[in-house]
């Protein structure tokens, strides 16, 4: 299933950011108040007639307005969901997939028992969809066992990112079969910028490592070049599709 | 059909000014910004995904078509002052909680079709390709601050004093 190109999420989530910066340096974890210190060298020379730095990131928003930390940190509000689908407690020890009440979106968990979720899994960009692609399809990536369940002869189970789409639907995950990959939007949306190492949740997305995820969103500079956002420092950039990078699958959950 | 086209590489010291024109991969690509998706009143535009409402120009920028004037380059701090200062002296009547946007905010308005800028120009016109503050501080060195570069519509993090260019936004 391809990802609805033109869906930037429907309701943004925060940033996560609830600190100030301060200049040239510092910031200030215990509250949204940054300060200028001109005699700084790191002003490089700049001066200025007032020394507050008002209206920044923490200012505004989900994370300033309706944080609560029982469902996700700052204003993030997620809900861990079982393997059939049910909704679980903010407790729960295993779960599936994470809801995000915020986007309307469902995302896939990944595990770490070698499994077809497994994290350490990497698969390169492949997309057949020549409307969306940017012109052409990547790479299939025979040769490659880098994934869970690859078959030699059986293109549906090459370590690419469409194949992986097809064989997490085949075999269902939380009950549902409608997954695909993410756009960049989607991924930059889930990122949280007040965390690094990695850049999100973990309390919801364990098992998320310090490197690139793919999204499905091609790049018009380039037919063998896509996007991705590497979950180490919330970074988005570009990469070859034939490089080999994680994959965390989504779905639409709710219409808000 | 396949297209063929010459990657280009961007030496990030000419970035800032380079006015390279605009390339949008019409039949490979998916447009996901335009005009049903934001309204466009005279020098604003409100995005109904977000609920988010921009000013147009860039700042430093002026006219019907953002044809005037030079696209302004401030610091991190200077751009927060900046923001501040339109909204004291009600610089862009009838609102007054103009701000720069977040990180994510300002991702929110790229246009995957396009490089150079990554935007869609019948909603932003002129408008510049090149790194645009958001107000949001880096977290892992505490003295950079997260940008979106619009040449390629890419987030990363810079040095609070250099001088990048400013979008505003506000609430609706």
């Amino acid at each position: 299933m391809q990802s609805d190109p033109g869906k930037v999420s429907s309701y943004l989530n925060d940033t996560g950011v609830q600190f100030a910066g301060n200049h040239p340096r510092t910031i200030n974890i215990d509250g949204c108040e940054g300060k200028i210190n001109p005699e700084d060298e790191w002003v490089f020379g700049e001066s200025f007639t007032r020394l507050d730095l008002p209206g920044q990131d923490c200012a505004f928003g989900r994370d300033k307005n309706s944080a609560i930390p029982e469902d996700g940190h700052a204003g993030f509000q997620f809900q861990k969901i079982g393997s059939t689908g049910e909704k679980l407690e903010a407790t729960a020890s295993t779960w599936s997939c994470v809801a995000d009440l915020v986007s309307g979106l469902m995302w896939e968990v990944k595990t770490d028992d070698g499994g077809l979720h497994d994290r350490d899994d990497v698969f390169s960009w492949y997309n057949t969809n020549s409307q969306n692609n940017g012109g052409a399809i990547g790479n299939w990536n025979r040769g490659s066992e880098n994934c869970f369940g690859v078959q030699a002869d059986n293109s549906q189970t090459f370590c690419n990112t469409q194949s992986f789409v097809t064989r997490v639907n085949n075999i269902g995950l939380c009950g549902y079969k409608d997954w695909r990959m993410p756009t960049i939007f989607e991924l930059n949306n889930l990122t949280n910028f007040g965390r690094t190492e990695p850049a999100i949740d973990e309390k919801y997305f364990p098992n998320t490592l310090w490197a690139q995820y793919w999204s499905d969103s091609p790049h018009a500079a380039g037919n063998d070049i896509a996007r991705f956002v590497e979950f180490r420092f919330g970074v988005s950039g570009k990469a070859h599709k034939m490089d080999q990078y994680h994959v965390r699958l989504v779905r639409k959950h709710s219409s808000r | 059909m396949a297209y063929r086209f010459i990657l280009i590489l961007v030496l990030p010291i000419l970035c800032q000014h380079a006015r390279a024109e605009q390339f949008c991969a019409l039949e490979s690509i998916a447009a996901v910004t335009g005009l049903e998706r934001f309204e466009i009143n005279e020098n604003v535009a409100s995005d109904k995904h977000t609920g988010l409402m921009w000013r147009r120009c860039f700042e430093g920028m002026s006219g019907d078509n953002c044809e005037q004037g030079q696209p302004l380059q401030l610091s991190w701090p200077s751009a927060l002052h900046y923001a501040d200062t339109i909204n004291k002296q009600n610089a862009y009547k009838p609102y007054k909680n103009w701000r720069l946007a977040n990180v994510k905010e300002l991702l929110s308005i790229g246009e995957l079709q396009c490089v150079r800028p990554a935007l869609d120009l019948n909603i932003f016109p002129n408008a510049p390709s090149g790194r645009t503050w958001s107000s949001s501080p880096y977290r892992f060195y505490p003295h950079y601050s997260w940008f979106v570069d619009f040449s390629e519509l890419v987030s990363d993090h810079i040095a609070r004093h250099e001088k990048n260019f400013i979008l505003l936004v506000r609430d609706l």
